[in-house]
């Protein structure tokens, strides 16, 4: 015991060199695209497909969310039983869920077990019938899962930030009604399918173990389901529109505790400034030796947790922070968290401060590498968040590069306490 | 199949290593034997609290966290009533590091009184997020005393039964936790991903072998593990919550006795889809249940097996009849020819399913090793075991758990 020195951490050795793996993708004919990567120990598979047309598109949150809900619950051949009950004995996953401008389609089986799933995937991508009974039953959990959320403060105080920082008309900043769901019926689901479910123009990636066998049953697959050359929909975008900086306040009865959201507008992904500020945005509140996670959480003992982010999506782009707290608390948590935000134009990264963030930074894009899947889910959000070619070597490329002056330049143009939008519950 | 290497070292910490050679990361779990069941019924809270405070500086290490992340690496941890365990993923390169850490903080915290007052703030905010201020969030404050026997360590919730509690501990209650639970024979070191068995050995030998064994803490007894309830409690707790809920909680066999994994696959005939009972014959064809689920809350000693519903209604009337509903397809699992052969193979072939793709991640991996080798089990056999459950264990489970036993109710309705 006595030869051994543990007051030397052993020595850090640099990451590195990190190459993304690139998928294969192709252009089948009917006009869908194609990505497929195989890789893995583990005989799974996973096929997602993203269809232009989301909540933007359809606007409404409720519609294409139920549409995406009820696929498997019947089509014209088989029952929904038969359907959920086929997916369910072969061990396999179905999910299906709208996003902004998409909406995606999973699934996810043992390669053991493969037999039947793509044919019967496409049978409900062709010919859902939304029964109505059905629709009724999903509506009710819909409307459960809303009264459930609105009761949360962090979604409350979520919500009203929105509205500063994207404007109160974005579909993401309206709360979403129980009128909207219950105006759903068969009839606008049968529609909105037959306008966003159209092989060509949408984007299917194929991970796991895979066979030449399994490629080409998923090209099959996507071969079998309906195209419709130039009706691809069109993309409905709403770019932000931020309301002057200011402090609103949401009332939520009966809360134990309180939860401050604040955000600050950022440039779009396509800036130069975007990674730059991804990096300053995880030096305050990124990880847990962030600024905000050091100051507030582990030496003041506000929060449970608070967090920065930085959001880049098709319409707009901004800087979130985030905690819940005692209501005590709140200005003084409020106070503290602009003085951090200050300090990171004011007062320079420090030697420690920059390795770990270069190291934490580092880790987590090796984390994208970790599986196919992984990998996968990156490059499905180059499509859903509109990420430029390159982007993962350009990080890697910048963070090699990146000094605590160029934090401190980047945050003394973007992080600025006096341009915070803060909604705070009460 | 997942390939691994178990080791024991000469101060009792036991070593299993699984190998993937194309991972550029790597994961280390240190599991303790130890949880919420350990604590006394006046300071609940301490094992959680505890967690939190392995993360405040060891001996060596004044910031966790700092020397970690140099390192490229990130770390969580958990409690349960059973165990504890914490986990450290990291590029393959640094994965010495993490041997480091964990090492250093099983030799001794620091125990800092800083620490300790800020987490002991942390901690109280983390239970009025997870249970005061959220809706359902005091359910196992509700239903746990209902259905243990107040001495049984289950009866309270991992988080503890009161901030109170968590308040109270002060730093000889640390001190004592640590000396009588933190050890390497009272602990297991699993690691997954890019790290060769012969490496991982090696740096376990270098940091964790100088470690002395200490003296364990005998666990409490577990009071009235064997004494299911034959009467039914039932209480109301009129709280803000967006629905009427309804929790259905019935005792169940401990871990690696007979019936535990037919209770885990009555769960799944139960709810483990859309196709399965409680979603086909309650949600979709009636009115009042906007969810029904059913799952176990996999214990070491005598567990729970958990219904739980939310209403589309709330009148004493809907509640009932939900309930009688709930505990229909209970009691109807117990008749012999109920069960269809189709449904248990549909529930094996969904465990199966399950059980590989959630160790595919590493974190999981690691942690699955770790509990296999603290329960002297093979991995691999963990599929074989469920998919050899027959008919009649089903049958005599449900039995045994719905028949000749009664179950603890909450509703939690608005006030």
């Amino acid at each position: 015991m006595n030869s051994l020195d543990r007051t030397t951490p052993p020595p850090i050795r640099p990451i590195g060199n990190l190459t993304l793996p690139q998928p294969y993708t192709k252009t089948l004919p009917n006009g869908t695209v194609l990505s497929t990567l195989s890789g893995g120990e583990w005989d799974v598979c996973n096929l997602a497909i993203l269809f232009p047309g989301g909540v933007f598109e359809a606007k409404s949150e409720a519609l294409p969310s139920l549409c995406a809900s009820l696929l498997s619950e019947g089509s014209a051949v088989h029952s929904g039983k038969y359907i959920n009950d086929y997916f369910d004995f072969h061990g396999a996953f179905f999910g299906a869920s709208a996003s902004e401008h998409y909406t995606t389609v999973q699934l996810t089986w043992l390669s053991s077990m493969s037999a039947g799933l793509l044919p019967l995937l496409s049978e409900i991508l062709t010919s859902p019938t939304f029964p109505d009974d059905a629709l009724q039953a999903y509506k009710q959990q819909a409307l459960a899962a809303l009264k459930a959320k609105q009761a949360k403060v962090a979604y409350q105080s979520q919500k009203a930030v929105a509205k500063l920082i994207m404007g109160k008309d974005n579909p993401n900043a309206q709360a979403q009604l129980p009128s909207d769901i219950e105006a759903v019926t068969p009839q606008s689901l049968q529609q909105w399918h037959r306008r966003a479910f159209n092989a060509c123009g949408c984007h299917a990636f194929l991970s796991g173990k895979l066979s030449e066998q399994t490629v080409a049953e998923a090209e099959a697959f996507l071969m079998s389901l309906p195209s419709s050359p130039g009706s691809t929909l069109q993309r409905s975008l709403c770019p932000y529109v931020a309301a002057p900086p200011q402090t609103v306040t949401v009332d939520v009865p009966a809360a134990l505790q309180q939860s401050v959201s604040m955000a600050l507008p950022a440039p779009p992904r396509t800036s130069p400034d975007y990674i730059p500020l991804r990096f300053a945005t995880m030096a305050l509140g990124g990880y847990f030796g962030s600024r905000l996670m050091k100051n507030i959480r582990e030496d003041k003992g506000y929060t449970y947790g608070i967090y920065s982010a930085l959001f880049g999506t098709l319409d707009g782009s901004y800087v979130y922070i985030s905690a819940d707290t005692d209501a005590k608390y709140v200005d003084a948590l409020i106070a503290e968290a602009k003085h951090d935000i200050a300090s990171m134009a004011s007062v320079p990264l420090s030697e420690e401060e920059m390795q770990r963030l270069k190291q934490h930074i580092s880790a987590d894009l090796i984390e994208t590498l970790n599986t196919p899947f992984s990998i996968m889910d990156y490059y499905r959000t180059f499509v859903t968040a509109g990420i430029p070619d390159g982007y993962f070597q350009a990080q890697l490329a910048q963070l090699q590069a990146l000094t605590p002056a160029h934090i401190q330049a980047i945050s003394a143009k973007y992080l600025n306490p006096q341009d915070l939008r803060i909604a705070i519950t009460i | 199949m997942v390939k691994y290497e178990s080791f024991t070292l000469d101060n009792g910490l036991r070593l299993v290593c699984n190998y993937d050679a194309s991972s550029a990361l790597a994961v280390v779990n240190v599991l303790y034997n130890t949880g919420a069941r350990d604590e006394h019924p006046q300071l609940t809270g301490i094992a959680h609290l505890f967690e939190h405070l392995m993360f405040g500086g060891s001996v060596h290490v004044p910031e966790f966290d700092a020397v970690l992340e140099l390192a490229g690496g990130q770390s969580n941890a958990a409690t349960s009533a059973d165990f504890t365990y914490f986990y450290d993923q990291l590029p393959v390169q640094n994965v010495e590091t993490a041997f480091y850490l964990e090492s250093d903080r099983m030799l001794s915290l620091s125990f800092s009184d800083k620490a300790l007052q800020v987490q002991r703030a942390v901690v109280v905010e983390e239970f009025k997020q997870t249970c005061l201020n959220r809706p359902y969030g005091k359910v196992m404050h509700t239903l746990r005393p209902l259905i243990y026997d107040a001495a049984h360590p289950y009866s309270w919730p991992v988080i503890g039964k009161e901030p109170a509690h968590i308040e109270g501990v002060t730093q000889q209650n640390v001190k004592d936790w640590f000396a009588s639970h933190y050890a390497p024979n009272n602990a297991i070191l699993s690691v997954a991903g890019g790290i060769e068995p012969s490496r991982a050995l090696e740096l376990a030998r270098k940091w964790f072998g100088p470690i002395p064994a200490r003296s364990i803490a005998p666990r409490p007894v577990m009071v009235g593990d064997d004494a299911w309830p034959t009467q039914e409690k039932r209480v109301v707790v009129k709280d803000n919550v967006p629905q009427t809920a309804i929790y259905i909680a019935y005792r169940m066999p401990p871990y690696g006795e007979e019936g535990y994994d037919a209770a885990d696959a009555i769960t799944d005939i139960l709810s483990a889809g859309k196709s399965t009972r409680l979603f086909q014959r309650l949600m979709l064809a009636t009115d009042i249940f906007a969810s029904a689920d059913a799952f176990i809350t996999a214990s070491e000693h005598s567990g729970l097996l958990i219904f739980t519903a939310r209403l589309n209604e709330s009148s004493d009337r809907a509640i009932d009849r939900a309930v009688e509903m709930l505990k229909a397809e209970a009691r109807q699992l117990a008749v012999p020819g109920n069960v269809t052969q189709y449904e248990l193979d549909r529930a094996k072939n969904k465990f199966e399913s399950v059980f590989t793709l959630e160790n595919t991640n590493l974190v999981n991996l690691a942690r699955t090793l770790a509990i296999a080798q603290y329960h002297g089990e093979d991995i691999n056999s963990t599929v074989p075991r469920y998919r050899r459950l027959t008919l009649a264990d089903i049958a005599r489970t449900a039995q045994r758990i719905f028949i000749d036993h009664a179950p603890a109710i909450a509703i939690f309705k608005n006030e």
